[in-house]
C-alpha cells in the first residue's frame, strides 16, 4: 500500500517511451531551431557558413510588415474560428448525444470535413468560391443576391478564409465533446429532471461546469492547431490579396524556405512558440484557479 | 541543421561503408552507374519518362524518376545538395531557384565531369542561365562555366483568340499600344474579357507577369546584373511606364477584379472562351486543344509578347535546367552527364517534342513536327525562345520578389499609387541587397 | 408526465432538425467534390450544373502512365495506423505515469510544457532537420522514419488530449484494484482503459487522420516509392495547371475507407463513446 502512488519500477518504464521520443527526436530539432535563430546561414562552395548574428533577427521583426500582418490575421482568424468551432461542435455534440441512436448516421457524418487533406481544401474551396463560376455564387445568385468577390476583395478574404476553416475543423471540436459530453453522469441529469428544473438551467448549473475542462482543452488545442494553419491557405490566398490573409506559419514559411534565411524564419518561430506558450500558461492557471 | 552534423556523420559513414562492400561486387567495366533524377509532377512528365525509357533500352543504363509534388521541389533538392551525400545523381532545377543552387556552389561544371563535353549548338541557352561565373558570381557564358543543360523551356506566350482575329480583321500587335487597340475591339465584359494577366500575389506570380512589361519599355531590376552591377533601377521612369502600362491594360481591358487574377484563373478565362488575350506560359498549351479541357480547341493562337516601341519583346523565363549535384561519387556523375548528353541531341530533342515533352533545342522547333497544325505554339516558340529573359540570378532574388508581389499587387488593387509603389519597392530591395553585403544604392525616388 | 413526454418530442425534433441542416452544410462541399471528380475539367470550370459523369479521373487516378496512387495508399495505411497505435500507446503510459505515479510537480509540469511547445512548433521547420537525421542513421526514404516523425509529431497531442481524460477519473477504482492485488499492467487493463474508452477513441481518431492528412514532414522524407496520399494528391497541383477534378477524385478515393470505417466501426466507436456513461 505504501508505494502505490509510485509503483516502483513501473513509473518510470511507462514514462520512458514518451521521453525518448521528445528527448531524441523533438529535442534535437527543437534545439537547433533555437541556435538557428541567432545566426545567419550562407552557403558558398557547397559547404554552410554560420555567422552568430546575437539578437539582430529577433531585432528585425519589428520592422517586417508581413510578420506583423500574420500575427493580427492569425490573432483574428483563431479567435473567431475556434469559438465558433467550439461552440458549434459543442452544440452538435448535446443534440447527438440527446437524440441518441437516432443521430448515429451524423455522428459519422460530421467527421467527414477532416478526412480530407487540407492542401486539397485549398484548392477545391479557392473553386467554390470563384467570382464567375463558382457554386457558392451560383447558389446565392439563386436568392437573387449578386456574385461576391469572396476572395479577391481585401475587406472579405480574411472571412472566407476563416469559413473555410470552420468547415473544415469543427469535427475536431465535435469529437471531443462528444467524448465528454458521453461521459457525463447519467444519473445527474435524471436528477435534475426530477427536481423539475429547465433545460436551460440544468444544462447551465449542472453540465457545463462538468464539461468546462473539456472544453477548455479543446478550445486550447484546436486554438494551436488554429495557430499553425498553412495548407489550407496555400492554395486557397497565398497570403492575399495584398496581405489580408497573411497568416504566420505561411510568413515563417515563405521567410525560412522559400527566402532561404533560416536565422530569420527561426527567430520569428521562436518569437510566436514564447507567445503562445506564455498565453497558454496564463490560461491554464485561470483555469486551474476556477476549476479549484 | 550544421550543429547536428557531427553526431549523424559517424553513423552515416558506417552505413555507407556497408553499402560499398555491397556495391562494388555489382559493377561491370562498360555499364555506367544507375542514376537517379528528382523530377516535378507535370504535364510534360510523360514526355520525360517516355524519353527516358527510350534511353534505358538505348543504351543499357538504368535511371529512376523521383516524382514531387511541384509544391515540394525545391525543398526536396536543397534537402539532398545539403546533405553528405545527395541521394539525386540530376536535379532539374527550376528557372527561379537556380540562382541559390548556383551560389551555393551545389552544382559540378559540366566541363570538370568531362572536359571535352559541349553544349550542342541547337540548345537554347536561355538568356545565359546555364552559365555561372563562380568567381565574379554572375550569370552569363562567356566567363562563366556551364552548369546545366535546359530540360523544359517554360517561357510566356501570348494566348489570343485566333477566331475572333480572323471575323475582326485584327492584325497581330507589335506593340503594347496595339495590342490595347485589340484587346479594346474585343472587350465585351462579362461575356469576353480584353485581355488577362496576372495580378495575384503569391510565390512569383504578378512578378512574371510584370516583367516583360518592365524589359520591353527599358527598364530593370538592377543597371547591369550580368556584369556584376546590382544598383537599383526599379524605381526608373521606364519601370513607371511599364507599370502604368500594366495598369492600364487591368483597368481598361481586363476583368472585374483583376487583383485576385491567377495562373489557374487566366487559364479558366481563356478555355471556357470568355477571354480574347491572356499571358500565359508556354506550357499552358497543352490544355488548349483538348476537348475535356476547354470549349475552344482549335480557336487559340500564340503570339510573342508585345514591347515599347524601339524596344525587343522580353518573354520571362520560367525555365528547368538539369544539373548535376557535387555531392555524388564520380561514377555517378560521368553516368548523370552521358544521360544528359544524350538528351541534348538533335535528334532526342525531336524525339521528345513527339513523346509530348517540351524540347529545348532549336532542331526541334524547326523540325516538320513544329509545322502540324495542333504543334502551332511550336512556332512561336521558335521566334520567342531566342528573346526569354532571365528574372534575377542571385539568391536575394526570392527575397525581393516578395516585396514585388506585395508592391505590384497592391497597386492593381489600388491601394496605393504607382509611384509610391515603385519608390517604396525600392527602398524595400536596397535593404535587402544592403543587408546582403552589396555596396549599392538606387535611383532618387520618382516624383508624382 | 405526459406533457413532459410530448415536449421531449418536440424538442427532439427540432435537434433532428438541427443536426439534419448541420449536415447538409457538412455534406455540402464534400458532396461538390464528390461531383466534381466525375466532371470534365471543362464542365467543372464552366460551373455546369448538368452534365454527362465520366470515369476518366479515375482511371488516371489510379492507373495512369505516372500514377503512384494505389502505393501512396498503402503507405499512409501503414504509417497511419502504426504511429496511431505508438503515439497512443506511448502517451497514455505517460499520461498515466504523470497524473498518477507521483511524479514531482516540477517534472509533470516540465513534460507537459515541453509537449505544448513541441506541438507550436510549425511542421515545415522541423522537415529538414529530421530529413539529415534519419538519413544520417540510414533510414532515408523509408516507411520506419516517417512512423518515427509521425509519433514524435502526434505525441504531444495524444498525451495532452488522454491526460485531460484521464484527470476526469476518480482514483478510488485504481486504488482499490491494485489493493485487491492486481499487477500494474492489469490495472490499467482492466480498470483505467475500459474507463477512458471514449476518450481514447476519439484520441486515436484524431491522432490518425492528422498523420493520415500530413503533408510536409511526409513530404520531406519519403521518395516516389515511399509517399503517401497528400504527397501524391499535391502532385496534381502542378505549376501551369492544377488538376482539380483529378484532384477530386483522389479526394474521394482517399475519404471512402476511412468513411466506411467510420460507418462499419460506429457501433465500437458509439460503444466506445458511451462506454464511460455507466460509470
Amino acid at each position: 500500500m505504501a508505494n502505490f502512488r509510485g509503483r516502483g519500477s513501473a513509473r518510470y518504464f511507462s514514462i520512458l517511451p514518451a521521453f525518448l521520443f521528445l528527448a531524441l527526436l523533438s529535442a534535437l530539432p527543437l534545439f537547433n531551431l533555437f541556435a538557428l535563430s541567432f545566426a545567419e546561414v550562407s552557403w558558398s562552395g557547397g559547404q554552410s557558413t554560420w555567422t552568430w548574428v546575437g539578437l539582430n533577427n529577433y531585432l528585425a521583426l519589428g520592422s517586417d510588415a508581413l510578420f506583423k500582418a500574420g500575427i493580427l490575421n492569425t490573432v483574428i482568424l483563431v479567435g473567431v474560428a475556434t469559438t465558433a468551432q467550439v461552440t458549434i461542435g459543442l452544440m452538435l455534440a448535446l443534440a447527438c448525444s440527446r437524440v441518441g441512436r437516432r443521430s448515429r448516421i451524423y455522428r459519422t457524418l460530421f467527421l467527414l470535413p477532416i478526412l480530407i487533406p487540407g492542401i486539397i481544401i485549398g484548392a477545391i474551396w479557392r473553386l467554390m468560391y470563384n467570382y464567375q463560376f463558382g457554386v457558392v455564387n451560383q447558389i446565392i445568385d439563386l436568392v437573387g443576391l449578386g456574385p461576391v468577390d469572396w476572395l479577391g476583395s481585401s475587406s472579405l478574404a480574411l472571412m472566407s478564409v476563416i469559413i473555410v476553416d470552420i468547415w473544415h475543423w469543427t469535427p475536431f471540436s465535435f469529437l471531443l465533446l462528444l467524448a465528454a459530453v458521453e461521459a457525463l453522469p447519467r444519473d445527474v441529469s435524471e436528477a435534475a429532471q426530477i427536481d423539475g428544473a429547465s433545460k436551460w438551467t440544468e444544462f447551465r448549473r449542472i453540465s457545463l461546469p462538468l464539461l468546462w475542462p473539456a472544453i477548455f482543452t479543446t478550445f486550447v488545442f484546436r486554438a494551436i492547431i488554429a495557430f499553425k494553419v498553412f495548407d489550407e491557405v496555400y492554395l486557397l490566398t497565398g497570403g492575399g490579396p495584398g496581405t489580408a490573409t497573411e497568416v504566420i506559419s505561411f510568413t515563417i514559411y515563405q521567410r525560412f524556405f522559400t527566402q532561404d534565411n533560416p536565422g530569420y524564419g527561426s527567430a520569428m518561430s521562436v518569437t510566436v512558440i514564447f507567445i503562445i506558450a506564455a498565453v497558454i500558461a496564463v490560461a491554464m492557471t485561470r483555469q486551474r484557479s476556477r476549476s479549484q | 541543421m550544421k550543429l547536428l552534423a557531427p553526431i549523424y556523420r559517424s553513423a552515416a559513414l558506417s552505413a555507407m561503408a556497408a553499402l560499398c562492400f555491397t556495391t562494388a561486387s555489382v559493377s561491370y567495366a562498360d555499364e555506367l552507374a544507375p542514376i537517379n533524377i528528382v523530377i516535378n509532377q507535370s504535364p510534360w512528365l510523360d514526355g520525360f519518362a517516355g524519353l527516358v525509357r527510350r534511353y534505358e533500352t538505348e543504351t543499357g543504363n538504368k535511371v529512376t524518376l523521383d516524382v514531387n509534388p511541384y509544391a515540394g521541389s525545391l525543398e526536396k533538392q536543397r534537402n539532398a545538395v545539403r546533405s553528405d551525400q545527395s541521394e539525386y545523381d540530376i536535379l532539374i532545377v527550376n528557372g527561379i531557384f537556380y540562382p541559390e543552387m548556383y551560389h551555393g556552389g551545389f552544382l559540378e561544371p559540366l566541363k570538370n565531369i568531362d572536359p571535352d563535353f559541349k553544349l550542342d549548338p541547337q540548345i537554347y541557352t536561355y538568356d545565359d542561365t546555364v552559365c555561372f561565373d563562380a568567381v565574379n558570381k554572375t550569370v552569363n557564358c562567356e566567363t562563366g562555366d556551364l552548369l546545366t543543360i535546359p530540360v523544359n523551356p517554360n517561357i510566356t506566350l501570348m494566348f489570343y483568340r485566333k477566331d475572333l482575329y480572323e471575323q475582326n480583321g485584327l492584325k497581330i500587335p507589335e506593340t503594347w499600344d496595339e495590342l490595347i487597340a485589340n484587346a479594346k475591339a474585343l472587350h465585351n465584359p462579362p461575356e469576353m474579357i480584353g485581355m488577362m494577366q496576372r495580378s495575384a500575389r503569391a510565390t512569383i506570380s504578378i512578378t512574371w507577369d510584370y516583367w516583360p512589361y518592365l524589359i520591353s519599355h527599358g527598364g530593370s531590376l538592377f543597371r547591369d546584373e550580368g556584369n556584376g552591377d546590382f544598383f537599383i533601377t526599379i524605381n526608373s521612369p521606364e519601370a513607371r511606364e511599364a507599370l502604368e502600362t500594366y495598369v492600364a491594360i487591368s483597368k481598361e481591358v481586363g476583368p472585374e477584379n483583376p487583383a485576385s487574377m491567377e495562373q489557374g484563373d487566366l487559364i479558366q478565362y481563356l478555355v471556357t472562351g470568355r477571354a480574347a488575350h491572356a499571358v500565359l506560359p508556354a506550357a499552358a498549351q497543352s490544355q488548349m486543344d483538348d476537348p475535356n479541357k476547354s470549349i475552344v480547341p482549335g480557336k487559340i493562337g500564340y503570339m510573342t509578347i508585345p514591347h515599347a516601341p524601339g524596344y525587343a519583346s522580353a518573354p520571362a523565363l520560367g525555365h528547368w535546367l538539369g544539373g548535376i549535384p557535387k555531392n555524388i561519387p564520380e561514377d555517378h556523375k560521368v553516368a548523370a552527364l552521358a544521360f544528359l548528353d544524350w538528351f541534348q541531341k538533335p535528334e532526342t530533342q525531336i524525339a521528345y517534342a513527339e513523346l509530348g515533352g517540351s524540347p529545348v533545342s532549336a532542331a526541334a522547333y524547326e523540325s516538320d513536327f513544329a509545322d502540324k497544325p495542333e504543334n502551332r505554339y511550336m512556332l512561336t516558340m521558335r521566334s520567342a525562345s531566342p528573346m526569354a529573359r532571365r528574372l534575377w540570378t542571385i539568391p536575394e532574388g526570392s527575397e525581393i520578389v516578395a516585396v514585388l508581389e506585395v508592391g505590384l499587387n497592391r497597386v492593381v488593387a489600388g491601394e496605393i499609387s504607382v509611384v509610391d509603389a515603385l519608390n517604396g519597392m525600392a527602398a524595400e530591395i536596397e535593404k535587402i541587397m544592403v543587408d546582403a553585403g552589396y555596396d549599392v544604392g538606387r535611383l532618387p525616388d520618382l516624383a508624382n | 408526465m405526459s406533457t413532459r413526454r410530448k415536449q421531449n418530442l418536440s424538442v427532439d425534433r427540432a435537434l433532428l432538425g438541427f443536426l439534419f441542416l448541420a449536415a447538409v452544410l457538412t455534406i455540402g462541399p464534400f458532396l461538390w467534390i464528390a461531383l466534381a471528380s466525375f466532371k470534365t475539367q471543362i464542365a467543372l470550370l464552366m460551373g455546369t450544373v448538368k452534365f454527362t459523369p465520366v470515369s476518366m479521373n479515375y482511371d488516371e487516378v489510379l492507373f495512369g502512365n505516372t500514377s503512384t496512387f494505389a502505393r501512396n495508399f498503402l503507405n499512409s495505411v501503414l504509417v497511419a495506423s502504426a504511429s496511431t497505435m505508438a503515439a497512443m500507446t506511448i502517451g497514455f503510459l505517460a499520461g498515466y505515469s504523470l497524473l498518477r505515479l507521483r511524479w514531482p510537480a516540477w517534472v509533470v509540469n516540465l513534460f507537459l510544457l515541453w509537449a505544448v511547445v513541441f506541438n507550436l512548433v510549425p511542421p515545415v521547420t522541423l522537415a529538414g532537420a529530421w530529413y539529415e537525421l534519419f538519413r544520417g542513421i540510414g533510414l532515408s526514404n523509408d516507411t520506419v522514419a516517417l512512423i518515427l516523425a509521425h509519433t514524435t509529431l502526434h505525441l504531444p497531442m495524444a498525451l495532452w488530449l488522454l491526460s485531460s481524460f484521464l484527470r476526469e477519473i476518480p482514483r478510488e477504482l485504481e486504488e482499490a484494484a491494485f489493493i485487491d492485488g492486481a499487477s500494474f499492467v492489469k490495472t490499467l487493463w482492466r480498470v483505467v482503459i475500459p474507463i477512458m474508452m471514449p476518450g481514447l477513441v476519439s484520441t486515436g481518431i484524431l491522432v490518425f487522420i492528422f498523420s493520415w492528412n500530413e503533408f510536409p514532414v511526409a513530404l520531406a522524407l519519403t521518395n516516389n516509392t515511399s509517399a503517401t496520399v497528400p504527397v501524391g494528391i499535391a502532385k496534381f497541383a502542378q505549376e501551369n495547371e492544377i488538376k482539380y477534378t483529378q484532384m477530386a477524385a483522389a479526394s474521394v478515393l482517399s475519404a471512402i475507407p476511412a468513411l466506411l470505417a467510420l460507418l462499419f466501426g460506429q457501433r465500437y466507436i458509439v460503444k466506445g463513446l458511451t462506454a464511460g456513461a455507466v460509470k
